[in-house]
């Protein structure tokens, strides 16, 4: 009687679970790129490439026995509910905790099994599940556990405009907005710029890496006259194609610019910098005891 | 008996009538000072002390132009009478001009970089302002004048941060500090409570506000460490005007 009621109290929760569709959540990032979520065109047609899954089982409802494992499955639609496990699936692997990383899944056969495909232009998220295999000495149900979402960016971005250079001492500050979207191209959320600077043959070239705006490539030599490329790289880390490029010219070419102190100082200018002297330093400090008394004063 | 009671039941009615409709008292609050902000285009004669025809450092970097210095001041009013308002204060500024750094590539000059002049002014002054047209005729004028002690403090800046020269003898001059000087204003305040004595009332209930003031003034001023030999001078070679608004509380 005690052990009929034991196993009915172990099988509400989990009846609970499938009926109200309260489910924990799941994550994947591909394991040599480290971002959560999103694998890029390369990873995605990679027959090496494998993701590690973070899941964590809803917190109440399972209770992990010898031999339970965790179904993967990657699904184009939502994840379906119920006791009937996916036919089709990634892969089984024991479960030794509610919260788990599993690693070594394909990420090939992750676009595959949620329908994407390798080469779009656009963004394809699928839906990732994690179900419940109960193992022999198990009372529960198979039931779906955990859900969440995995973004397949095959979008390559567009080339970058570089649309000016500004020289400095040693440095050169490229203006860099994305380039425009064709109909292979998106200039997604995100993107990176990579600037190279390169001297005439036989010197070495400089990167620099920011968003669209100024980026300032350092290091140079003065009085070189520099070429400047740029490419996109987007958040997921497809490459775009090499921009056109900026110079030789003579606003790719650094020089030892000098401020306005400099300009100042190179003039002659008297100012030494520092605090005021002469007469000033008599005139504050009398003002301010002028004050203080003037207000003792009213003050009595 | 009836009338104890017929007053209480009159006077309860009023009550909420009048916390929702405040009375607005004739008499205006006290005084205490005021708060001013103002705009004005502001370019240092710093060019001064360099022989016309010589290189003009701060033209040469920074052009003509005249960025705006914003100011506010806050004052305390030491004596009120009938025909004006005596006020000691104090306070501060801050103006910002951007250029390009120069390259001397023979006789031609090339620009690239960027480099900067930073001023903050802060200022101890004392002020009157006639207000007895106002009181008396109702004109809403108020010419004023102010005397102030300057203490500019500046900074120059290029590619790497504050810049710095370093003379013949090593030594090494920053490009920042502090100058002393002087300026004197004469300025006309438009009372702006004139054109809606109502509003006014209400803003003298609500946050104390007696007076507001749209002003424009000529500030003469000479920033150069009361002529010291080593110091440039960060004032206008001209009256500057600004424009503001002052709340007198």
């Amino acid at each position: 009687m005690l052990r009929r009621a034991s196993l009915l109290l172990l099988l509400l929760p989990g009846f609970a679970l499938a009926q109200t569709g309260t489910f924990g959540s799941v994550t994947a990032f591909v394991t040599t790129q480290g971002t959560t979520g999103q694998a890029n065109r390369a990873e995605c047609a990679s027959t090496t490439s494998t993701a590690t899954w973070n899941l964590t089982a809803a917190s109440s409802g399972v209770t992990l026995t010898a031999g339970d494992q965790w179904r993967l499955f990657a699904s184009s639609s939502a994840c379906t509910t119920g006791t009937t496990l996916p036919s089709t699936f990634l892969t089984d692997v024991l479960a030794t905790s509610t919260t788990q990383s599993v690693t070594g899944v394909f990420v090939q056969q992750m676009g595959t099994e949620g329908g994407a495909t390798c080469t779009g232009a656009n963004d394809q998220t699928i839906n990732l599940c994690v179900y419940f295999k109960p193992g022999p000495s198990s009372v529960l149900q198979p039931q779906l556990v955990a859900q969440g979402t995995f973004n397949f960016q095959t979008a390559i971005p567009p080339a970058p405009n570089l649309n000016s250079s500004s020289p400095g001492d040693a440095q050169l500050s490229i203006n860099v907005t994305s380039g425009t979207e064709t109909a292979t191209e998106r200039a997604v959320t995100g993107l990176t710029f990579t600037i190279t600077c390169t001297p005439p043959a036989g010197g070495t070239a400089r990167t620099a890496t920011g968003n669209a705006g100024n980026i300032v490539c350092n290091g140079l030599i003065n009085g070189t006259a520099y070429t400047v490329t740029g490419v996109a790289r987007s958040p997921a880390g497809n490459l775009g194609a090499v921009s056109a490029q900026l110079g030789p010219s003579d606003a790719t070419t650094p020089l030892p610019f000098v401020d306005f102190w400099t300009v100042y100082k190179l003039s002659n200018g008297v100012e030494t910098g520092g605090c005021g002297t002469g007469g000033a330093g008599t005139v504050a400090p009398t003002l301010a005891l002028l004050g203080l008394l003037l207000a003792r004063r009213r003050r009595s | 008996m009836k009338k104890v009671l017929l007053a209480l039941a009159l006077a309860a009615a009023a009550f909420p009538a009048a916390a929702q409709s405040p009375v607005i008292t004739v008499k205006e609050s006290p005084r205490w000072g005021s708060f001013q902000v103002s705009i004005s285009p502001y370019s240092p004669n710093i060019d001064s002390e360099f022989a016309a025809g010589s290189l003009q450092p701060y033209a040469t970097v920074f052009g003509t132009g005249r960025p705006l210095m914003v100011q506010a001041l806050f004052n305390k009013s030491l004596w009120i009478t009938e025909f004006g308002t005596l006020d000691l204060g104090v306070g501060a500024g801050y103006w910002e001009a951007w250029g390009q750094g120069v390259y001397f590539s023979g006789t031609t000059i090339v620009r690239g970089g960027t480099t900067s002049i930073m001023l903050i002014p802060i200022q101890a002054q004392v002020s009157y302002r006639w207000e007895w047209f106002y009181e008396r005729f109702e004109i809403p004028l108020e010419p004023y004048v102010r005397f102030a002690i300057v203490d500019t403090i500046w900074s120059t800046s290029g590619q790497n941060g504050v810049s710095s020269w370093t003379t013949a003898d090593g030594t090494i001059q920053r490009g920042s500090g502090a100058t002393f000087g002087w300026s004197t204003t004469l300025g006309l305040a438009l009372v702006l409570d004139f054109f809606d004595t109502g509003l006014s009332r209400q803003m003298d209930y609500d946050v104390g506000i007696n007076r507001t003031l749209l002003f424009f003034d000529f500030t003469r001023s000479s920033i150069n460490d009361f002529g010291a030999k080593n110091s440039w001078q960060l004032a206008p070679s001209y009256w500057a005007w600004s424009i503001g608004l002052q709340f007198v509380f």
